[in-house]
């Protein structure tokens, strides 16, 4: 790991045990345990395509485009729209398509995780590609801490991707929160697209509302009055 | 970032750091042996800590789905950058890496220029 790398996922760490902000406290999506049926299932106005339909259209609309970082958000954007019936072609796809798709599949279904996927997931879990292995965990995580199993603790001492599955299955062993799953689809499929990458020099910075880890919602305009340095800082295990 | 907060603070900068992963995925695991190491990191960073695993505010500023360290054997992290915006709320300054973190020290420079001008 690069040393710089390193130093950053460091402080964050521990900066986040110490955190402190006038934020707004509400219970956000990475702790609120699930609440209820998963009802959250735009259909997309104007569409006919039925949610199967419309979730192949999204994964192969991914596969035809070149595959960079706008096809990977609108692909995921139009899989939170369709809502959970999207979840049974994702898990079909994490089979027999190619890499980027299958990778693609897994991170969607980080959102989708419910029982029904979860022995698409464990399968997935045995993936050539180090990132459908790692975006399955993730997903499984999202139904809580992973079990000690025989192939999870083989996969936290032997799997060859030791600077990313294996510190990942190592935190999801230990998972202790439960996201609200819907909560984060809903925001996802209200992400207007035409936003991407519109942040330009000398215009007003584009505002956002993200969580800190405690669940505060901190809105970039609440600092209106201060210099703000804005960093996203690279997370390698 | 220790070293750097009465740099942050004598200029009355507010340093966002956002991470486009899910805060479970920063606990460091027992498994991992190296406890000890992060516990003797400086508490004190002047900085808040925000979370976009989603990647929404990340493709909003352009940096989303770009680094994947190691040969594709990690999660999609956003491409590192540093965002200025003045106190008016208007971005004045970017910079940007493909695969590395950008340190602070280039930042207060142009945080002075900007506020030089103020």
């Amino acid at each position: 790991m690069k040393r710089g790398t390193m130093a950053g996922v460091l402080f964050v760490t521990v900066f986040i045990r110490a955190a402190s902000f006038g934020g707004e406290k509400v219970s956000g999506p990475f702790s609120a345990a699930e609440k209820g049926p998963d009802t959250f299932s735009p259909t997309g106005a104007g569409s006919t395509a039925t949610p199967e339909q419309a979730a192949r259209d999204a994964l192969a609309g991914f596969e035809k485009g070149n595959g960079d970082w706008k096809a990977r958000m609108e692909a995921l954007v139009r899989l939170a729209k369709i809502g959970p019936e999207a979840a049974p072609v994702l898990a079909e796809a994490l089979t027999d398509t190619p890499p980027a798709t299958r990778e693609l599949a897994a991170q969607a279904l980080v959102l989708f995780a419910d029982a029904k996927i979860k022995p698409a997931l464990e399968r997935a879990l045995a993936d050539p590609k180090p990132g459908v292995r790692l975006y399955s965990i993730l997903a499984l995580s999202m139904l809580g801490a992973l079990p000690r199993t025989e192939e999870n603790e083989r996969i936290l001492t032997n799997d060859p991707s030791g600077f990313g599955v294996r510190p990942l299955m190592a935190a999801a062993l230990e998972r202790a929160d439960r996201p609200n799953l819907a909560e984060l689809r809903k925001t996802l499929a209200e992400y207007d697209l035409k936003n991407m990458d519109s942040a330009r020099v000398g215009q007003p910075a584009p505002d956002f509302t993200l969580m800190d880890y405690t669940g505060k919602k901190v809105r970039l305009s609440q600092f209106r009055g201060k210099t703000v340095v804005v960093r996203f800082i690279l997370f390698d295990y | 970032m220790r070293d750097k907060e009465k740099e942050y603070l004598r200029r009355d900068v507010q340093p966002l750091l956002v991470m486009a992963q899910y805060p479970f995925q920063l606990t460091r695991p027992k498994a991992t042996g190296s406890a000890d190491r992060w516990n003797k990191w400086p508490h004190a960073i002047p900085a808040e800590v925000l979370f976009d695993p989603l990647s929404t505010a990340s493709a909003t500023y352009g940096v989303a789905f770009q680094t994947q360290f190691r040969g594709n054997n990690n999660v999609w992290s956003s491409r590192p950058a540093i965002f200025v915006i003045d106190p008016k709320g208007v971005l004045r300054h970017v910079d940007s890496r493909r695969d590395q973190d950008i340190r602070e020290e280039g930042i207060f420079s142009v945080v002075d220029k900007l506020q030089d001008e103020r």
